[in-house]
């Protein structure tokens, strides 16, 4: 059972005294515990993994650590797991670049262990406790501005006290930052942006967004030749009337590079040039705009900036009950719309959402405007059919009715396919007359119970009266009709079949599909099916209650 | 084409535009230029250079990766791995590091990602005592050693 050494231990006659005697034992019992540890070294040595390289094993630490980085530390395990593992990890810089705040002290071991790579700091609030402490960590790492590669940091507001006193440190103390690629900043500072942040040089900034900072200045803004996105979103004490038409068109002068513009509230309300025949700016590396601010701005800003490679366009329109705005001047709107991206709004419209829902942005606006333009450039044959996807309209201070004239006077509708109504706000006749009209459209979802009513009474009136201007009949190319969340009313069951008896034999057969229908019963749905002829099929999506 | 020499001996006869994903090899036949004489291999049996083979063939035509990727900015790709990949690598562990270890050698940048990528989600949510079972490895930590990763699992669970 024992080996020789420890046997030799054992058989030590009983002259010796007992201290000794213990004090041997223990020595022995840590020559084993060593050898143990040399034994399980080498054993490791002979593991198929570990013939691997270090720079490969370091490679499947780094990306081992990214798949959990954002809300734990468990890669850390693999720097557990064995003596050689370890090594090869400390000896990584890259392993420990992207800075955790889970622990200040922590921090403290990783901007060590990562020597001089490139930092990426992520002080998320969503994932990330934050204390005084955790604030000090986070100046420390950004004290290294020549190191940073990344920064994101959130919701570091005026009642994390020591938060803004670092962070307002921070900006008010970068000059350079020569790799920094990424610089995410989302606050309620309410800090004037440093006129010096980031003046020294970021010539390798790609994506800049800045969120909850004053900017009295577009001078102050870090531009760059490299910079692709920028993200502006306004301060809650921001005072936009200092900040210049003329300032912001230097700045996109300074950004060459630029693709994706989002700006929220920013837009200059004053001129952009002094000289109403001044020529506009042309940004040809524009393709994807976010505008959210009042119709006016927008416009004034379209006018002055043109972007012929854009490939869609947002607009939100506010209706902030503090500045109200009425009547939006849509045909202006989508007149400065068509100067600024003439190329591409000749290619055709392809889809156009009016929502309330608008993206997530911290400020929530209220309406968007989705643009959506064929490309002329698209060498796929298949476009996207001509959309035009309308909700909830009418409490932007107009209804669906303007929304849709606009539309008609500025780029026409002939090429219509689709449109979705998803709004309470009443549509006149006359307008529901234009749409019948138009030869293209194929399919209509009404999403209420007001557009399917105007709908169902406009198609009843149409084969109900004589009209001598009348189309031969409406929706000559209509295949589609989709009827979400409306309550059927049993009583007005004769009203189907006279809507739908009416289409003449040359007409495309019709699929009317409800769904989410209150009130409906098989009964009623086979009564519908009987009334409205062959030629219509009715499908119901749904189960019967 | 093009011959390849394994280190058990063994020749095979490659199309040029399939083992022109090794950029080793393609270096080779431009700095060299055509030859009759077999490209030796001295690191690669020929049981890992037929897998090797497989995985050139399949991905035959498509384009080669513009460079090899900064080491720092490993850690912002995704472990995604397409589905042939997935069931090219379902291999055991010896042959599995062998393939690392040839495309490594023989500098094939897509394979020895798609490798890599496979390890790290082998490990993924496992405990060291579990990475450990899973690759063999015994714990060889010095008592110091014990003493600070005690110290990082407190912090790793300090949250």
């Amino acid at each position: 059972m024992w080996s020789i050494a420890t046997q030799r231990l054992l058989d030590e006659d009983g002259k010796i005294l007992a201290n000794e005697h213990r004090e041997l034992i223990r020595k022995r019992v840590n020559e084993l515990k060593d050898e143990i540890c040399a034994l399980h070294l080498l054993h490791n040595t002979f593991a198929p993994i570990n013939r691997l390289p270090p720079e490969i094993l370091s490679r499947i630490f780094v990306q081992s650590a990214a798949e959990c980085r954002q809300d734990s530390l468990s890669w850390i395990q693999v720097t557990h797991t064995c003596h050689h593992w370890r090594e090869v990890a400390l000896d990584c810089a890259a392993l420990w670049s992207h800075i955790s705040f889970v622990n200040p002290a922590f921090t403290k071991v990783m901007l060590a262990r990562s020597k001089n790579a490139p930092l990426h700091v992520d002080l998320r609030t969503s994932y990330t406790r934050t204390t005084p402490v955790i604030y000090e960590a986070l100046s420390e790492v950004l004290d290294q501005g020549s190191r940073l590669r990344s920064i994101a940091i959130d919701n570091v507001t005026n009642s994390r006290r020591s938060g803004m006193l670092h962070l307002r440190r921070f900006l008010s103390k970068c000059k350079t930052a020569p790799v920094l690629e990424e610089l995410r900043l989302r606050t309620s500072l309410d800090h004037c942006l440093n006129s010096g942040f980031l003046q020294g040089g970021s010539p390798t900034l790609k994506h800049l967004e800045i969120s909850g900072c004053i900017i009295s200045n577009w001078n102050t803004i870090p531009s760059g030749a490299a910079l692709i996105t920028l993200d502006l979103t306004r301060s809650h004490g921001q005072e936009n009337k200092m900040l210049s038409g003329s300032g912001f068109i230097s700045l996109l002068k300074n950004m060459p590079s630029l693709e994706n513009l989002h700006i929220q509230f920013l837009l200059p309300r004053g001129l952009y040039s002094q000289s109403p025949a001044a020529a506009p700016f042309t940004h040809p590396k524009l393709r994807i705009l976010e505008l959210i601010d009042y119709p006016e701005n927008i416009e004034r800003f379209l006018r002055a900036v043109h972007v012929p490679n854009a490939e869609n366009i947002t607009f939100s329109l506010d209706d902030d009950v503090n500045f109200p705005y009425e009547n939006p001047d849509l045909t202006a709107l989508f007149g400065a719309l068509q100067s600024s991206w003439h190329k591409v709004v000749s290619a055709g419209i392809g889809e156009l959402r009016v929502s309330r829902d608008a993206p997530s942005y911290n400020l929530m606006p209220s309406h968007s405007f989705w643009l959506k333009f064929n490309n002329p450039a698209s060498t796929t044959s298949v476009q996207s059919p001509y959309t035009l996807d309308l909700r909830r309209v009418r409490t932007i201070n107009m209804d669906t009715g303007d929304v849709l004239l606009a539309v008609e006077q500025c780029w026409g509708m002939l090429e219509l396919q689709i449109l979705d109504l998803d709004t309470d706000d009443e549509m006149a006749f006359d307008t529901w007359a234009v749409m019948s009209d138009l030869p293209k459209l194929q399919g209509i979802t009404t999403v209420s119970e007001q557009s399917f009513y105007d709908l169902f009474q406009y198609l009843i009136e149409e084969h109900t009266e004589e009209r001598p201007n009348a189309p031969i009949f409406p929706f000559p190319a209509l295949s589609s009709i989709t009827v979400e969340d409306v309550v059927l009313d049993p009583e007005s069951l004769d009203e189907w079949g006279i809507v739908f008896r009416g289409r003449p034999e040359h007409a495309p057969d019709l699929k009317v599909t409800l769904s989410q229908c209150s009130g409906l019963t098989r009964e009623i749905l086979d009564d519908i099916t009987a009334r409205v002829g062959s030629r219509v099929e009715v499908v119901w999506e749904g189960q019967f209650r | 084409m093009v011959l390849l020499l394994t280190s058990d001996n063994e020749m095979f006869s490659v199309a040029e535009d399939v083992i022109k994903r090794s950029a080793y090899i393609k270096n080779m036949l431009e700095d060299v230029g055509e030859s009759d004489l077999p490209i030796p291999l001295p690191n690669v049996e020929s049981n890992v250079l037929v897998k090797i083979l497989e995985y050139c063939e399949h991905y035959r035509g498509e384009p080669l990766p513009a460079s090899d990727v900064d080491p720092a900015e490993i850690g912002d790709r995704s472990l995604d791995i397409a589905d042939w990949d997935q069931k090219y690598m379902a291999v055991d562990q010896e042959m599995l590091f062998e393939i690392i270890l040839a495309a490594n050698y023989l500098d094939i940048k897509s394979l020895l990602d798609v490798g890599c990528k496979t390890v790290a989600k082998m490990m993924k949510g496992k405990s060291s005592e579990e990475i450990r079972t899973l690759f063999n490895i015994a714990n060889d930590f010095t008592p110091e050693e014990e003493a600070q990763i005690r110290k990082e699992n407190a912090w790793a669970e300090c949250r």
